[in-house]
């Protein structure tokens, strides 16, 4: 149990190592399914509309397909990068503005609203996918319009010198 | 697709992450804190924008409909929202947040389901499956804890531990069934029982988030809440490796280290882990050995305070949560006013952990208009505590329990504190002696250089500033 223990108290430090190998892992997966045929892949709400241009590129160039990056080992990367740069960032954010980062940062993860878009225009053909797209609007609308009012709102009160 | 919209969606993406980050910069000094979070607004509505463009997207008055609501309700919430209701706003927020992401994760699910199928195992489609699954399960974990966090915060339910027999088996249990339905997925994704198998998934994210929530008490809420809202960035980051969406992954991992560092920093201002935050339920373990502190108490009344303070040359104030629960933040702020042209040096020392959240007390003092420059962190005051004449306790209890750095047997030893017994006096306003959230004794009551002034704080503080009135008159 106090191993445990000793390893849940380096959070941070276990965060990276997670996702450290987390990332491999999904590399080494990638490497292993080479020989797999690629043709069978899924189109996702958004991936038809993103990232595949490479494979398109690749058909006609044989030179290029071979230095071609898979699309989504840079989104992993980018995900790690700016895990590490978010981590650079906000260790230099003092504790009194710890409330306003919090729904700050409560306002930036309304970003699902991207999601919540593409679900809810998707049309009328499925009326579960309105329920639910209308559902994950409302509550990522109440988290970026709200989080930021109630930060501005916050951060005004700072202030620097006695008001007159 | 057209590819002129396809390269204008992929641009705005990336200036809305650039503007994240640049926002989030600008958070770290609170002169430049506002225009960050305006630019981060304005990164979010061009993100909005270009995805309307976004050739699935067909009909547009759904999300008229749904955005309107959320709008409006957001906004009122945020302009109506008293600041001591903060903690529990937040955790509200983190709770949508987390709901949003389980739902984006949901739909797209439903569509490769029901539509086309997943495909092989290349690495799109695993990465696809996986983040589904982590999205409904962090989303999910996130919006019922959130929801409990809100409830205990606002005292809808009660702030105590809820602890019962068997708790941490019957969580294993439904974390096992949760991992067993990712194995399930992950192993067949077009499989007959999945879809019933995802719908008992989110179930169960539900209830293993409520069983997580539930044993924290109300001390230990500002690590909650710090953890939950970097969960709800994780789901975000999750939903976007669902969408293949580079300003939703890039948004959702700032979120998510922001939350982890928070967590961090809280737990080791209560020194003490992750783990036993969670786990515990502090405070209500039984066979804990609890020193009892005894002696003799020295009550005052507002009037001795008045002589006392009317001395003083400097004055120190700790806030802690019963300030925020008193209200008391602006009779604090017209004392401190009053001490001031009475010619004393007047600081407030915050402790990390005050309250239900980071940054709690620095909000309510804010509000109080409270300049930030006379706000003291922790590791500013401690070294010149033995200088200052008066400490004025307002609400506060375990950040200033010496037992944290005199008896080893405490359950807060270690604990890093304010060290308001060291001043020349050290006046206490509190409702009764009673023990802190942690149920621990304070010798801080007992000692000879304490005052204590019973009442609820906000009566107290007036009574002395009616003094001083009274004198100056």
């Amino acid at each position: 149990m106090s191993k445990i223990t000793f390893f849940i108290k380096k959070v941070p430090l276990m965060g990276w190592v997670s996702v450290i190998v987390f990332s491999s892992v999904l590399l080494l997966l990638f490497l292993g399914s080479f020989t797999q045929s690629a043709q069978a892949k899924a189109p996702s709400i958004c991936a038809v509309s993103q990232f595949s241009v490479s494979q398109q590129d690749s058909v006609s160039n044989p030179y290029q397909s071979e230095r071609a990056l898979n699309p989504m080992t840079l989104l992993i990367f980018t995900f790690l990068i700016t895990v590490f740069l978010g981590v650079e960032l906000l260790t230099k954010v003092p504790s009194q503005l710890h409330t306003p980062l919090m729904s700050g940062s409560n306002a930036i993860s309304g970003i699902t609203v991207v999601g919540a878009c593409l679900a809810a225009g998707q049309g009328r053909e499925s009326l579960l996918l309105v329920l639910i797209g209308v559902i994950a609007m409302i509550c990522a609308m109440i988290n970026v319009a709200g989080g930021y009012l109630v930060t501005d709102r916050m951060l005004r009160m700072f202030k620097g010198k006695e008001r007159k | 697709m057209n590819e002129n919209i396809k390269i204008l969606t992929e641009i705005a993406y990336m200036i809305s992450a650039a503007t994240f980050i640049f926002g989030l910069k600008m958070m770290s000094k609170p002169t430049t804190a506002i225009k960050g979070n305006i630019i981060s607004a304005c990164g979010m509505a061009l993100a909005i924008g270009v995805t309307l463009l976004n050739p699935i997207v067909k009909t547009y008055e759904w999300i008229i409909i749904g955005g309107l609501i959320g709008t409006i309700a957001g906004s009122i919430a945020a302009l109506k929202v008293p600041m001591t209701s903060m903690p529990g706003f937040v955790a509200f927020f983190n709770g949508t947040g987390g709901l949003a992401s389980m739902l984006v994760g949901w739909s797209d699910f439903h569509v490769n389901y029901t539509r086309s199928g997943y495909g092989g195992y290349n690495l799109e489609n695993i990465v696809l499956i996986l983040a589904t699954y982590l999205a409904m399960l962090i989303g999910g974990v996130t919006f019922s804890g959130s929801m409990i966090a809100y409830a205990k915060l606002e005292e809808k339910m009660t702030g105590k531990p809820i602890l019962f027999k068997g708790q941490q088996v019957v969580n294993a249990i439904v974390l096992g069934l949760g991992i067993l339905i990712g194995i399930i997925f992950f192993a067949n994704p077009n499989g007959s029982i999945v879809y019933p198998a995802i719908i008992l998934l989110m179930i169960l994210a539900n209830i293993l988030g409520i069983l997580v929530t539930i044993p924290i008490g109300g001390a230990d809420m500002p690590v909650v809440i710090c953890l939950l809202n970097s969960y709800s960035g994780m789901a975000a980051c999750a939903s976007g490796f669902v969408l293949n969406n580079t300003v939703l992954i890039v948004a959702g991992a700032l979120v998510g280290a922001s939350g982890i560092i928070l967590t961090a920093i809280m737990c080791k201002a209560m020194n003490r882990s992750l783990a036993n935050v969670l786990f515990s339920g502090f405070g209500s373990a039984e066979g804990k050995i609890s020193t009892s502190a005894h002696g003799e108490v020295r009550a005052l009344t507002p009037e001795d305070a008045y002589y006392v303070l009317e001395a003083a040359r400097s004055v120190v104030f700790v806030p802690g949560y019963g300030m925020a629960v008193a209200q008391a933040q602006h009779v604090v702020k017209e004392l401190a006013d009053i001490l001031e042209k009475n010619g004393a040096d007047v600081k407030f020392a915050i402790h990390p952990v005050a309250g239900r959240m980071p940054g709690h007390m620095n909000v309510l003092l804010a509000e109080a208009n409270v300049p930030y420059d006379k706000l003291l962190e922790m590791d500013d005051v401690n070294p010149i505590i033995d200088t200052v004449d008066v400490c004025i306790v307002v609400g506060a209890n375990d950040v200033v329990n010496p037992a944290a750095r005199e008896d080893p047997n405490s359950s807060i030893y270690g604990m890093p504190i304010i060290n308001v017994d060291y001043a020349k006096t050290c006046l206490v306003l509190k409702r009764s002696l009673a023990s802190g959230f942690s149920g621990v004794d304070n010798p801080l009551f007992f000692k000879e250089n304490t005052r204590m002034i019973f009442g609820d704080a906000k009566q107290t503080l007036t009574g002395i500033i009616n003094q001083f009135k009274d004198a100056m008159e």
